[in-house]
């Protein structure tokens, strides 16, 4: 194994597992799920540092998140219709919608009870924008990658997102 | 600011002893290949695999005689009159005299093949006494093989007594084996005494080696 690839691989993995982790999470609502997941990204992740030389790692992690998720919820058909946000219209598709399972307890600290409640308040099509910018701290240029859609679509979807949430808050 | 409630959310995190655990079971997956881990990885080719010492004895001799007949079918029978020194002699040693040993299945054969090598090696030392061409060197390299062929027949001489209930025909190559290796005692011997022999002492050695095979017996 290329020690330096390695390295790179180490650092990826220690800056970007726990960002992962609870985007899965906060999907599939399963810890175990998610965990499995997790190791699945960062397998694919390898690969493709194998494969080619990585802009933005951080988005190619979470592409690789997003995409697992979707094949896991294709395959599982118990999900309640209503957990499902329909996709961008560019995107023309369903996507299992974050924060629509119930979470244990345990999993969510009870300071982040409002959190929850603010991302449950938004429309689904913006939850994941702003939960990508405001949480994970991601930039548009790495959230469009990971939505495969525009920069500018993003920065739409963000200050749509941005509005509700003021206007819930009455801010 | 309340948006920044948001960030609470990123209190959900795995613990040190999870991240570790994850880590290395992905290490693994990566390390047995599941991964397409090994970019490196070298992939045994489909069309030439060959590791010698991987094949049985019947591929070793085709293997050996193609490359024998191969490389030079006239180079091989010209190397049998080769003598230690000359250019051929590692041929005749480690390839057609090795064909003709992979040959023999048998522990009687393999000795057979033994006593008859011990006795070209003695004519070796006949003839480079004969022609002055004897020195330390040669002398030393022709007892290191006469002591192998000693080593492989005394090896093959205990297998067939452990196996063989027949007596006779134990004993009958035994008999056959005791006067092969006494002629070639008193051969040594007489090359021993030349005075143009550059080494006496590895010849007395070589002669002490039959008689402890014989003894041993």
């Amino acid at each position: 194994m290329d020690p330096h690839l390695e390295k790179s691989f180490e650092k990826a993995y220690a800056e970007n597992v726990d960002g992962v982790f609870r985007f899965v999470l906060y999907r599939v609502s399963d810890k175990e799920q998610a965990v499995d997941i997790v190791e699945d990204t960062f397998l694919r992740f390898w690969q493709a540092l194998l494969r080619e030389k990585i802009s933005s790692e951080r988005g190619l992690l979470y592409q690789i998140a997003r995409n697992l998720v979707k094949d896991w919820y294709k395959k599982k058909k118990s999900i309640p219709l209503g957990n499902f946000a329909e996709g961008s219209r560019e995107e023309g598709e369903l996507y299992l919608d974050m924060f629509a399972g119930n979470l244990p307890k345990a999993e969510m600290m009870s300071e982040a009870g409002l959190a929850k409640e603010l991302m449950e308040s938004l429309d689904p099509i913006y939850r994941e924008a702003v939960y990508l910018r405001f949480v994970e701290e991601l930039t548009p240029t790495e959230i469009a990658k990971i939505l495969g859609v525009t920069s500018n679509i993003v920065s739409v979807r963000i200050n749509r997102g941005l509005a509700m949430l003021r206007d819930k808050l009455h801010i | 600011m309340k948006i920044d409630e948001l960030k609470k959310l990123k209190n959900i995190r795995l613990s040190d002893s999870e991240k570790k655990e994850i880590f290395g079971r992905i290490m693994k997956a990566i390390g047995d290949g599941k991964a397409g881990a090994q970019s490196t990885r070298s992939v045994p080719s489909p069309f030439f695999r060959f590791s010698f010492f991987s094949y049985g004895r019947f591929a070793k001799v085709a293997v050996l005689s193609v490359l024998v007949l191969f490389v030079a079918g006239t180079t091989a029978f010209a190397s049998l009159k080769s003598l230690p020194g000359d250019l051929l002699y590692g041929v005749k040693i480690n390839v057609v005299e090795k064909i003709q040993s992979l040959t023999k299945v048998s522990s009687e054969e393999r000795v057979k093949d033994n006593s008859e090598r011990i006795e070209k090696r003695v004519n070796e030392l006949k003839k480079l006494t004969e022609t002055g061409r004897l020195t330390k060197e040669k002398t030393k390299k022709i007892q290191k093989n006469i002591n192998k062929n000693l080593d492989n027949l005394d090896q093959d001489i205990r297998h067939i007594k452990e196996k063989s209930k027949k007596v006779q025909g134990a004993s009958g190559l035994q008999k056959k084996l005791d006067v092969d290796l006494e002629n070639r005692s008193v051969e040594i011997e007489n090359i021993r005494k030349n005075e143009k022999v550059p080494d006496k002492e590895a010849l007395q050695s070589v002669l002490n080696r039959i008689n402890h095979s014989r003894e041993g017996r």
